[in-house]
């Protein structure tokens, strides 16, 4: 199908982007790479009188790095952030999840914040985003900007807590510590598929190869990606090793969950919760995998 | 291409109150200036507007890659583009990349390994793999899997055409291949 009628607009800049939501009558929307947006369009799902491009708004397409975090702009398109060598090794695990997003001929033209803004319950960059702290930094009327974390942001059952008439100038993601391993892992139907499953985990070995910290983020289980707080502290202490991955695994995914578990066509609930002790065991196992030799100890897996 | 065929110039199905937008972009090497329909997309603008009717429209959603094309350097879907989205862009599509006559090495190999039947897939096929060689993908790296589930190919199974696309990429050209290539 095609999309029905609308009015298509260019922003020169994300001051201007605002603007044109705040002035629009009906449901304007803010138009990046559009990967999700146009579909919907086509199939009629969603309605839009309006399309904010913001594509080639000044600023929007940057990425910068501080000694902390690394800032993914707008405007910046998924095939460019993957391939990117200071992503890869400030936030490998951002690289690492977006070869799972959709083909390589959608990461062309689709961004990282867009997928982070559409929310859909298979989608995998909210799940890194949990997992990695990251801030979105939102700008909304007269020049107002925020931070809002993304454990906000997705503390909601569907969509986003980001308020309407607003624009998600840059996402800031949490920069590799040293040493910190890191693992991402999604159960699909078949390559290029929304994630039935996936998860997100990055972990932090002592000296004496115990689990110092880690954090765990499940993502298509259910409607919203969520942090499994719960599990991350039980591991602290822990020696999570091939023995005792699976155990540690089944732990994670059957903690207490905000939401429950999704069931639709393509996967029961009961399904789901199964795929997410593979996911959540594959992200560990390759977490652990990756850590190195923490200051003052020594390296190795376990 | 230069100037539209008049035969596409309007949109029959625009409404009189449709909002448009002036484009500017280069297609197959020239630069096309037009106006379009905001809600157009950048499928049907190639096709109906420019003629370009190697891509295929199928499943409008992204998934079956039946209409991609590259745009400024990277194999995309078309159907999923507004073709005011397209402004400034270098557009390449099958037609640009075809030798005037006969086939390409690519093409020849798809018809020697029958990685095709009905066709309908294959314009896609073709310009992700044009991009796979001007990438120097390896023809042994886990990549040819990821950009090859970017197609569907309800025909053949999948098996052929990988056989095609692998001997392809450890060929690193897609100019049209000698004859002593036919029977390999």
């Amino acid at each position: 199908m095609k999309p029905a009628k609308l009015r298509y607009v260019r922003a020169e800049t994300a001051e201007h982007a605002v603007e044109l939501l705040l002035g629009a009558d009906g449901s304007p929307r803010i138009l990046a790479g559009g990967q999700s947006l146009i579909p919907a369009l086509n199939a009629r799902s969603i309605s839009a009188s309006l399309l904010v491009d913001i594509i080639r708004c000044s600023g929007l397409g940057t990425v910068s790095r501080s000694q902390s975090e690394v800032t993914v702009g707008a405007a910046c398109r998924q095939s460019r952030i993957e391939r990117d060598p200071e992503i890869q090794a400030a936030a490998p695990l951002l690289a690492e999840a977006l070869g799972w997003v959709a083909m390589p001929q959608v990461r062309s033209r689709g961004t990282v914040v867009g997928c982070l803004a559409q929310a859909n319950p298979g989608g995998e960059i909210p799940v890194v985003a949990l997992a990695l702290d990251a801030q979105l930094n939102v700008l909304s009327e007269n020049g107002a900007r925020s931070q809002m974390p993304a454990a906000d942001v997705y503390a909601v059952e569907t969509g986003t807590k980001v308020p309407p008439n607003t624009l998600i100038e840059s996402a800031s993601f949490r920069s590799r510590a040293p040493g910190e391993g890191w693992g991402f892992f999604e159960v699909q139907l078949r390559p290029g598929h929304f994630a039935l499953v996936c998860c997100a985990a990055t972990l932090l070995v002592g000296g004496d190869s115990r689990i110092q910290s880690a954090r765990i983020a499940i993502g298509g289980l259910t409607a919203s990606p969520y942090r499994a707080y719960g599990a991350e502290k039980a591991l602290v202490g822990e020696n999570v090793n091939r023995e005792s991955l699976f155990e540690e695994a089944s732990r994670v995914a059957s903690e207490e969950r905000p939401w429950p578990a999704r069931s639709d066509l393509h996967a029961t609930d009961a399904f789901r919760s199964k795929a997410a002790i593979a996911a959540v065991a594959r992200a560990l196992a390759d977490a652990r995998r990756r850590c190195s030799k923490s200051p003052g100890g020594e390296n190795g897996v376990a | 291409m230069a100037s539209p065929d008049p035969a596409y110039e309007e949109f029959a199905w625009a409404d009189t109150d449709e909002w448009r937008t002036d484009i500017r972009l280069v297609v197959n090497g020239k630069e096309v200036r037009t106006n379009v329909p905001d809600r157009l997309l950048l499928s049907d603008f190639l096709r109906d507007h420019l003629g370009l009717t190697a891509l295929k429209v199928s499943c409008a959603e992204g998934a079956c890659g039946a209409c991609t094309i590259t745009i400024d350097g990277e194999p995309a879907r078309s159907c999923i583009q507004l073709a005011a989205q397209a402004d400034g862009a270098e557009i390449v599509t099958l037609e640009g990349i075809n030798p005037p006559q006969g086939l390409n090495r690519v093409q020849q190999l798809f018809q020697q390994h029958h990685a095709l039947q009905c066709g309908y897939c294959t314009p896609g096929w073709l310009m992700t793999v044009h991009n796979m060689i001007e990438r120097s993908v390896d023809p042994d790296s886990p990549e040819v899997g990821r950009y090859l589930s970017g197609h569907l190919c309800r025909c053949t199974g999948y098996r052929n055409i990988w056989i095609a696309v692998r001997q392809a990429l450890a060929a690193k050209s897609d100019a049209p291949a000698s004859s002593d290539t036919k029977n390999e």
